[in-house]
């Protein structure tokens, strides 16, 4: 059945090709499947409680979006001529407009997360405070106002 | 004028208001399923014109209103035999099927245009009638020839995408332009995403393992800065390289429609490849070889190798110091004709006319608007040039109109004042796409806000149009009203180079200011007696129907090898008339298993992934070319056929294979 059903690929006007794939449709979907699945999978190699496993999830979600988001730099390709490569993918999507659709979905599934994590593992440290300072360091570097800011020169421009 | 249409196929013009009265009608329209139209030449003035249509209900009003007219033609001109041309609250089941034909007579003699039929249907709803487009128009032909079964499957499908936009042009032509949406099936688009992710995942798993492992390793070249750094070319070598033996593949023939593909191996794992003796002949389908001019042709030849002796394979010299030869002034002149623009210039590579001629164009202060997947040419020379450069969505013109509007409203960037010059830039057929320009619309647009347009007919050019003068001519443009025509010479003429075709101001300024002119090398003097002797095979003037068979074997094979696709269920894009057609894949894995499939059973096909197009959409794209036989496509459509379903890329249902007799039809002759 969900095979039968079909989506219409709406032409983009976004021209930075690293990040238009962004706006067609499914990519939430897909991102939410694979952190669920993430999660099946650390539950059933660690054998841990479901608690611990959001907690790594959280963890790990927060370095992996956190380098690719906000660390890296630039395009994997070099069609562009490198007109990207002071900003990182973040500041690089819907072409630099804050607060739009894509921006605050992605603002919003750190916070859910941490609210999981914390509900599962009931609160309890030293889980607690690791997860707060991932969802805190993360929801503050998608901030607008943090546009295009480096703090105290830190992955700034050489 | 209204006697003066010219002798070819049968049309009828016929506009047909469906109408039905329900309100709850407006998500489910009547379409013509079916449609004949037969002429008979009682005597030498007088035709009679049979029409006859099946209307099939696929909604759940049950009234329509059936009207045979046309506005265009003269009233008198015709007498009404059978039928009369209009029909009021006719009553149709939901889910079944009508025939109603008319049948009248020409008073003068007359004769018609082979056009396609446009269908219109009105919806009345709370708010008012609306006019609606249904099924989107269709060469008579194709209409006319499968059976009625096929047809409703079709149509529904093609009801699907978005409705299509169209026009009504002086010479009684009538195409539909459709911004035809891409259709994914949403687990394609997942298991894609997931599919990019994991080979990401891999690839910086293996960067990382690299980059510790060059740590241990010393470098000769310390102090040195990288290359690339670090994520550049993150791509091309932990995606690109893995399925490079799909790409760049050697070819020891001319690319004619069968040619010799050398076989590559490789040691270790992609990384390199090298070249073996071993060829295998292979059906092309990736050449842009339009018109058949790719290979040895019986006229072009003997002369390209006697302007070959006679002037040497190159002129040495830039078109101002010593590089005008007679062949290029004669080239100059035959292309402006051809094209339909007082004068032209032609350059020696079709990418640089384009990266050159629009920084001379325009300059800072100026704006140029672009179609968002425009050749990467355009998009150099935009960058060149200095100008502001915005994007339009694409082959949209309402969003043209809008974008247009917010800037001339703002002005330039931070002074804001008036822009020196506006320059729309549009392509004829999208090579990814195989779209045709929606350029009626744009040029009007234009000329509303006063803004030049600048047509690039790269793929268009000799390959559609009655006469291969290109978009303009199939979809009723005035060449008067696009500023700048510009073309290239390898795709339908089997040369290289580029041209631009303007104003003789226009090109008397591009003369002395265009980088291309004044300091490249001028167009090689075989390659430019090549381009004239496939514009005169074109025209018709080598003494040969030649040309007019081609133009039209271009066309048969494109709708024929379209149409077979679309039945077999692949998602096929592209309008109709169009040569270029990309077969949709999608998954990354895909790409290649489909290419290395194809050239197993020897038919060659070019695979195009990101970045040349966007991330999900990747895709095979077939170029059709009129040196194609029909027994080649056959063997080309089983060759796909049999690849698509071990690959999985019939994303649509396939037709089934019923056939229908129908009696008391006209055949059409």
């Amino acid at each position: 059945m969900i095979g039968k059903m079909y989506v219409q690929a709406v032409p983009t006007a976004d021209m930075n090709r690293n990040t238009d794939w962004f706006t067609y449709p499914g990519v939430w979907t897909t991102y939410i499947l694979i952190l669920f699945f993430c999660w099946l999978l650390v539950l059933s190699v660690f054998n841990c409680t479901p608690g611990m496993a959001w907690t790594v999830i959280n963890l790990c979600h927060f370095v992996v979006t956190y380098h690719f988001f906000h660390w890296k730099k630039g395009t994997p390709f070099p069609d562009d001529q490198g007109i990207y490569n002071g900003l990182t993918w973040w500041e690089q999507i819907d072409d630099g407009r804050q607060l739009t659709r894509n921006r605050k979905f992605l603002t919003v599934v750190p916070l859910v997360l941490y609210l999981i994590a914390s509900h599962t593992t009931d609160y309890q440290h030293p889980m607690l405070f690791f997860n707060t300072l991932a969802v805190l360091v993360l929801v503050v570097a998608k901030f607008p106002n943090m546009h295009k800011v480096r703090i105290f020169g830190i992955n700034g421009d050489q | 004028m209204e006697n003066a249409f010219r002798s070819g196929i049968l049309a009828v013009l016929a506009l047909i208001f469906i109408s039905s009265s329900f309100a709850n009608a407006s998500d489910s329209p009547f379409i013509v399923a079916h449609k004949r139209v037969a002429l008979k030449k009682l005597n030498p003035i007088v035709e009679r014109i049979s029409v006859s249509i099946d209307v099939y209900n696929r909604g759940s009003a049950t009234a329509y209103d059936v009207t045979l007219a046309d506005d265009s033609w003269a009233q008198d001109v015709f007498d009404s035999v059978i039928g009369n041309t209009s029909m009021s609250w006719g009553r149709l089941d939901a889910g079944s099927l009508v025939s109603h034909s008319f049948e009248f007579e020409s008073k003068v003699k007359t004769v018609y245009y082979g056009a396609p039929a446009l269908i219109t249907y009105r919806v009345p709803t709370k708010s008012g009638l609306q006019e609606a487009y249904s099924t989107p128009t269709l060469p008579l032909k194709i209409l006319s020839d499968s059976d009625t079964g096929k047809k409703i499957e079709k149509l529904k499908r093609l009801q699907s995408s978005a409705p299509p936009a169209f026009h009504h042009h002086r010479n009684q032509t009538l195409t539909a332009v459709r911004s035809k949406m891409i259709t994914i099936p949403y687990l394609t688009a997942l298991t894609t995403y997931f599919s990019y992710g994991l080979l990401f995942v891999f690839g910086q798993l293996r960067d990382f393992f690299r980059r510790i492992i060059d740590l241990w390793s010393h470098s000769s070249l310390q102090g040195y800065a990288p290359i690339c750094l670090g994520l550049e070319d993150f791509y091309i070598r932990r995606l690109y390289l893995r399925i490079q033996d799909c790409f760049n593949r050697p070819i020891s023939s001319p690319p004619d429609a069968w040619f010799d593909v050398v076989e590559r191996v490789s040691k270790d794992n992609n990384k390199t490849l090298q070249r073996t003796k071993n060829v295998s002949r292979c059906l092309n389908l990736g050449s842009y070889n339009y018109l058949g001019f790719a290979a040895a042709d019986e006229y072009c030849t003997p002369r390209v190798i006697e302007s070959l002796k006679r002037f040497s394979p190159s002129t040495c010299s830039s078109r101002v110091d010593g590089g005008t030869t007679t062949l290029h002034t004669e080239l100059e002149e035959r292309v402006a004709s051809f094209v339909g623009k007082p004068a032209a210039v032609v350059f020696g590579m079709g990418y640089v006319t384009n990266s050159a001629i629009l920084p001379v164009l325009i300059g800072k202060g100026g704006l140029i608007i672009s179609d968002s997947l425009n050749h990467n040419s355009i998009v150099n020379g935009a960058r060149g040039s200095g100008a502001t450069v915005r994007v339009f969505q694409h082959n949209t013109p309402s969003h043209l109109e809008k974008v247009l509007r917010e800037q001339i409203a703002d002005g330039q960037p931070r002074t804001h004042r008036p822009w020196k010059k506006i320059i729309i830039v549009v392509e004829g057929i999208y090579s990814m796409e195989g779209e045709l320009c929606k350029l009626p619309e744009i040029v009007a647009v234009c000329k509303k806000y006063k803004a030049y347009v600048y047509l690039d007919e790269a793929h268009s050019i000799g390959a559609v149009g009655k006469t291969g003068r290109g978009v303009c001519e199939l979809l009723g443009v005035d060449t008067a009203e696009v500023d700048v025509m510009m073309g290239t010479f390898t795709k339908s003429f089997g040369s290289c180079g580029g041209y631009i075709a303007g104003s003789k101001e226009l090109i008397q300024y591009l003369k002395y200011t265009c980088p291309a002119h004044l300091y490249a090398t001028s167009v090689s003097p075989p390659a430019a007696q090549q381009i004239i002797s496939s514009i005169k095979v074109i025209l018709g003037e080598d003494g040969s129907s030649r040309g007019a068979q081609k133009l039209a074997g271009i066309r048969e094979n494109s709708n024929f090898f379209r149409s077979e696709l679309q039945k077999m269920g692949f998602e096929v894009l592209g309008d109709n008339d169009s040569p270029v057609m990309p077969i949709m894949l999608y998954n990354p894995s895909k790409i290649p298993a489909f290419s290395r499939e194809c050239l197993k059973r020897n038919v060659a096909v070019v695979t195009v992934a990101f970045p040349a197009t966007p991330l999900l959409l990747a895709r095979a794209r077939i170029c059709i070319s009129a040196a194609h036989t029909r027994k080649d496509l056959i063997k080309a459509l089983e060759v796909i056929s049999s690849v698509g379903d071990l690959v999985g890329v019939k994303y649509f249902p396939a037709e089934p294979n019923k056939q229908q007799l129908e009696e008391g039809r006209v055949k059409m002759e």
